[in-house]
């Protein structure tokens, strides 16, 4: 086990490294942020004069190393829009980012096991079918559509919920509602073949031999078994929630990391897109970990391999 | 275990009370509160080291600099009572009223405003720096009396000192990395509070030297999605929405309680070429170019009205325009013949724009390059994010025609003639003897009437050459709700002193 630990933590540190020194070079190679900092009047020398100061005139595997050397003191330099600690920037936005993921991640899962069910313990197979239709035409959808809307609905036609900013609990409900059901038609088809593959099994044969209602049983013995690949998928996915949570945060006007990823791109604020990918990048690397333990825990051929 | 149809039961319960909670809320609709979205947030909120058109609007509600540029183009008295500019605009006194305070209650004083400004200088990482490169030496003359000492004639400078804000030095030297979250101007609102990315509150400030605003609370609330601005202003949540997109304009003004005003702005958009590009040196060429493009076409049917046909790089709201020049007219038939007359041989034109810049500039760039083709040019379409167009621009990599945009802050025909005709430190392609002449002329020029008349000498001159081909003035589509009076001005400001709710 404790092997197993070691190993994955290395590859994890070499994970974040990797994405570090990708993130690095991409920036750089993008162009030179001064020229973009100053106002159209800005003479050649005005250019040179803040580029030397930036250190960019300097040549790249220089620039590289002194920026390995400040991220190990854990310094990833100022914003060079705001002059202020660009990690302080994506930490401030991060609860707003992790706010949304994980309600929406909740609220996926809670809504696919509800409606699963409900497919499941439903004699009609009309409604059934409905059901399994409308969340693959949900998810045919875009986010960024689905999330208008949404927006037009509930807060132009309707006005009942705010469609702009974090704050209440009612500002969150058309973000992570339009997050949390883009992935409902992947849960319910995958809890649906987990509840049907139980069907066929011996101890589902023995409970109706004992007389036990149809509820019941999928209730008390399937349902268990059931969930096991849901939960799998559904770790993986958080991590695929926090990266497209972008697209919502942008049209929900969520002050979240994503759109701040965005915005320092366009501006080239380059220590404030590092730090951000590095955020996203450790927190996505935590998720596969604890998913990785859970496996472990769970199944012991894991741990062998 | 709870029973799963109690469950659902209670999940639809809780859901209801949800939505019913909601539907209680009441309407924001208190009165003295009026929210603008601006596309993105503030980047700081310190106006010393940001030069961006969207901090620029909240920087100029919260502090005040010495002049002004009124919604007309003049330049009038803000903290500055008066001023005079002697010595071929080389030397400006700058007399400061005595009545301004700072949010903290403290005055404005002569050591604050040089302060302000050394700051800047003396900053070599701050952009805001290269607004005053001419700026030699500040230096005080009396309790109220400053006087600037420039390196070269700068008869627009005036209006420049609109692009500093004066701080307040106690406080910025108290407060240091602190000030940018929680800062002291001596503007018409101050801060209540910045959450970044969702909010920027602004209270009306009672000890306004120029009179307390009317409307109480202002907030600014960044909304990225064009469509979200739209439907934020539709259910209410927004009053103002600034720079609708010709697609959304006939949409909005059809909505009850909303109204669409539009206004021309100081922005021109036009055509630049690289004359010593072997093709395009051709004279008869870029002629035939500016006539083969029907600009009414474009801006009453592509930009449905945002935009009025215009002859040269200043817009009637600049100082500098000249009503003497007008468009070029369309006429595809002389362009066919210049064509011929000229030379070309159907020899690829690459075309370089930003697509991602301009309202419609994507559309526009293409039905320009319809019409060249429609002549007979043949046009290789390069478009561009602005982030990888601005640095070809500056760094003069754009080597055969490109699209772009001048629409200066100070309304003044000083900056693009020094950016884009000038030899030496301009962007520009083409060089000429009179025209470099004629700028160094208007610069020191103090009368206004002989500088116009200089710079309407350029205009011609550059009509005549054809280094550029001007193509719009870009008229700004804002969505505005009823009970609002407010008016926008042509350079996208977005300033609330005289702002009113109806009742």
């Amino acid at each position: 086990m404790l092997r197993f630990l070691a190993r994955r933590l290395t590859q994890s540190v070499l994970t974040v490294f990797g994405v570090l020194t990708a993130a690095f070079f991409l920036v750089r190679l993008a162009g030179d942020p001064s020229v973009l900092l100053l106002p159209v009047e800005a003479t050649d020398k005005d250019i040179a004069l803040l580029r030397s100061e930036l250190g960019l005139d300097q040549s790249l595997p220089v620039q590289y190393g002194k920026f390995l050397l400040n991220v190990l003191q854990g310094d990833l330099g100022l914003s060079l829009r705001q002059r202020v600690p660009a990690l302080d920037l994506v930490l401030e936005r991060l609860p707003a980012t992790l706010e949304l993921a994980l309600t929406a991640f909740v609220l996926g899962l809670v809504l696919a096991f509800v409606v699963g069910l409900v497919m499941r313990l439903t004699p009609s197979p009309r409604l059934r079918a409905a059901i399994m239709w409308l969340a693959f035409i949900r998810q045919a959808i875009p986010v960024f559509f689905f999330g208008l809307l949404m927006i037009l609905l509930f807060s132009v036609t309707l006005g009942w919920l705010p469609s702009l900013g974090r704050g209440t609990i009612y500002h969150l409900i058309l973000p992570a509602v339009t997050l949390a059901t883009y992935e409902l038609a992947l849960y319910l088809r995958l809890f649906n073949s987990a509840l049907g593959e139980q069907q066929g099994q011996d101890y589902v044969r023995t409970a109706y031999a004992k007389g036990q209602t149809r509820t019941r049983i999928i209730l008390r013995h399937m349902l268990p078994n059931a969930l096991l690949p849901l939960v799998t998928i559904a770790g993986i996915n958080l991590g695929m929630l926090l990266g497209s949570a972008v697209v919502t945060e942008t049209v929900f006007s969520w002050p979240g990391v994503g759109r701040l990823i965005v915005q320092s791109v366009s501006q080239r604020d380059y220590p404030v897109v590092i730090a951000g990918v590095l955020m996203m990048s450790l927190v996505f690397v935590l998720i596969n970990l604890t998913v990785d333990l859970l496996y472990a825990v769970l199944d012991p051929r894991v741990r062998l391999s | 275990m709870m029973s799963v149809p109690k469950s659902i039961s209670t999940m639809a319960a809780a859901f209801c009370l949800l939505a019913g909670a909601a539907m209680a809320t009441p309407a924001a609709a208190q009165s003295g509160q009026l929210v603008v979205a601006p596309s993105s947030d503030v980047l700081t909120l310190d106006p010393s080291l940001d030069t961006s058109p969207i901090s620029l609007n909240v920087f100029k509600n919260i502090y005040d600099q010495l002049t002004d540029i009124a919604a007309d183009g003049s330049v009038a008295p803000l903290l500055a009572a008066r001023w005079e500019a002697g010595e071929n605009a080389t030397a400006w006194t700058f007399t400061i009223k005595t009545n301004a305070k700072f949010h903290d209650g403290a005055p404005v004083t002569v050591e604050d405003v040089i302060w302000s400004y050394q700051k800047i200088i003396d900053d070599p990482k701050s952009p805001v720096r290269a607004y005053l490169t001419k700026v030699r030496s500040i230096e005080k003359v009396s309790a109220d009396k400053l006087r600037f000492t420039l390196s070269a004639p700068f008869a627009a400078f005036d209006r420049q000192v609109s692009l500093i804000s004066i701080l307040p030095r106690k406080v910025y030297e108290e407060r240091g990395a602190g000030f940018a979250q929680n800062p002291v101007g001596s503007g018409p609102y101050k801060v209540v509070r910045w959450i970044k990315d969702d909010r920027v509150e602004l209270e009306a400030f009672a000890g306004y030297h120029g009179g307390t605003p009317k409307i109480k609370t202002v907030i600014f609330r960044p909304v990225p999605s064009e469509s979200a601005r739209a439907a934020a202003l539709s259910s209410g949540e927004v009053d103002i929405v600034p720079l609708l997109p010709p697609a959304l304009v006939d949409r909005m003004s059809s909505r009850k309680g909303v109204r669409v005003e539009k206004v021309p702005s100081n922005r021109v958009i036009y055509l630049g070429f690289d004359v010593n590009n072997p093709v395009l040196s051709n004279l008869k060429l870029r002629q035939a170019i500016d006539m083969s493009i029907d600009r009414n076409t474009i801006t009453t049917r592509l930009l449905r009205g945002l935009g009025h046909p215009i002859g040269q790089v200043v817009a009637p709201v600049t100082f500098g325009y000249d009503p003497a020049i007008k468009p070029t007219a369309y006429n595809a038939d002389e362009a066919k013949k210049l064509l011929k007359e000229s030379g070309y041989n159907g020899e690829p034109i690459v075309f370089q724009y930003p697509n991602n810049r301009y309202a419609f500039g994507e559309e526009v760039a293409q039905a320009v390059v319809g019409y060249m083709k429609a002549v007979g040019i043949n046009v290789e379409m390069q478009g561009m994010d602005y982030s990888a167009f601005f640095p070809l621009w500056t760094s003069k990599k754009l080597n055969g025609m490109h699209m772009f945009a001048f629409g200066p802050s100070i309304m003044d025909a000083d900056l693009p003639l020094g950016s884009l005709y000038e030899t030496g430190p301009a962007r520009a392609y083409w060089s000429n003897a009179k025209v470099n002449e004629l700028i160094a002329q208007q610069r020191a020029e103090t009368d206004p009437a002989k500088r116009r008349a200089q710079i309407g000498q350029i205009w011609q001159l550059s009509k005549d050459n054809v280094p550029y081909v001007m193509l719009y003035n870009e008229v700004q589509a804002y969505g505005i709700k009823d009970n609002v009076k407010w008016t926008a001005r042509p350079d996208e400001r977005l300033l609330f002193k005289d702002a009113q709710l109806a009742k």
